[in-house]
């Protein structure tokens, strides 16, 4: 069993280096993902595609879908947020750049690098909207793997931290259908209580 | 240009006020393509300024954002864009009954 994860561990650093070697060639490559690779464009741009679901339909049924699906993405980055700091508590993995020779250009991250907490929440913002919204869902889809392929060009993140990511949102999620499924009644009579309350007008178009 | 947090707020602001163009157009099964542009010009903007006016790939806890900050000056900004919007359409409103 030892000798299966050593092996795993070692295909997960030759694939970073393959991807990490790469950079320097293009600079105008490395700027784009140190910007996509960002804290702010990818998460900003997920959150931006949530707003425009919250107000896209006019019939209040699909309203009423749509703004579901909106909670329940940010139930499901509640929970990843939540395995995180959990998994945090019980491992730690160094960051490539502290255990191989990697090309570091983005600022050195000092907590766990497994898993990637980055990832996991905009997969996590993604995955119900592609579950009902494929076209929406694709572009989130493709942001959000854009910004982990980034993550492990800059090389601050190894791609099991990224499964490792992914993997920590698709629970999340399943957890977060669970907790939606059993609270439908009453999220949908406090959607109906925001659709209808007056004293709400001043945060609906 | 002001200091990272009011930053990130302002250009969060002019992102979501571009968005919230978009969304109402496509609301009101507008096809006009002014209010279209407008949106993503302004969201590109947005992006643009954020990113060329100072380095922003920096860590928390040398003066970068944390996600409880970037959450909250979202939200934020969010609510702050929302009211520029109503004050826009009741000024729009205004202007019209004066017209009239």
């Amino acid at each position: 069993m030892q000798d299966f994860i050593y092996t795993i561990i070692d295909f997960d650093q030759r694939l970073f280096l393959v991807v990490n070697s790469k950079v320097g060639t293009f600079s105008i490559i490395d700027s784009s993902a140190r910007i996509i690779g960002s804290d702010y464009l990818v998460p900003v741009f997920l959150s931006l595609v949530l707003i425009f679901l919250w107000h896209k339909e006019s019939s209040t049924l699909r309203r009423l879908k749509t703004r579901l699906t909106v909670l329940k993405s940010i139930l499901t980055l509640l929970v990843a947020c939540l395995i995180v700091i959990i998994l945090n508590q019980i491992l730690f993995r160094e960051r490539p750049f502290n255990l191989i020779e990697a090309n570091l250009i983005f600022y050195a991250p000092t907590d766990s690098s497994f898993p990637s907490n980055s990832v996991a929440a905009v997969v996590a913002l993604t995955i119900p909207v592609f579950k009902t919204y494929r076209k929406i869902g694709w572009l989130m889809l493709s942001s959000s793997l854009c910004l982990a392929f980034c993550r492990v060009y800059v090389g601050i993140h190894f791609p099991g931290d990224v499964l490792g990511g992914i993997l920590t949102a698709l629970v999340s999620f399943v957890f977060s259908t669970f907790l939606m499924n059993l609270f439908s009644k009453q999220l949908y009579l406090s959607l109906l209580i925001f659709e209808k309350w007056k004293g709400l007008k001043l945060v609906r178009l | 240009m002001l200091g990272f947090h009011l930053d990130y707020y302002l250009c969060c602001v002019i992102a979501v006020s571009g968005l919230l163009f978009i969304a109402t157009s496509n609301r009101n099964s507008s096809a006009a393509v002014i209010p279209y542009c407008l949106g993503i010009i302004l969201m590109l903007t947005a992006a643009i300024l954020f990113f060329s006016t100072d380095n922003r790939i920096i860590n928390d806890y040398q003066g970068g954002l944390d996600a409880n900050e970037q959450t909250g000056l979202f939200a934020l900004s969010t609510l702050t864009a929302l009211i520029i919007r109503k004050l826009f359409s009741v000024g729009k409103k205004i202007i019209r009954t004066n017209s009239n």
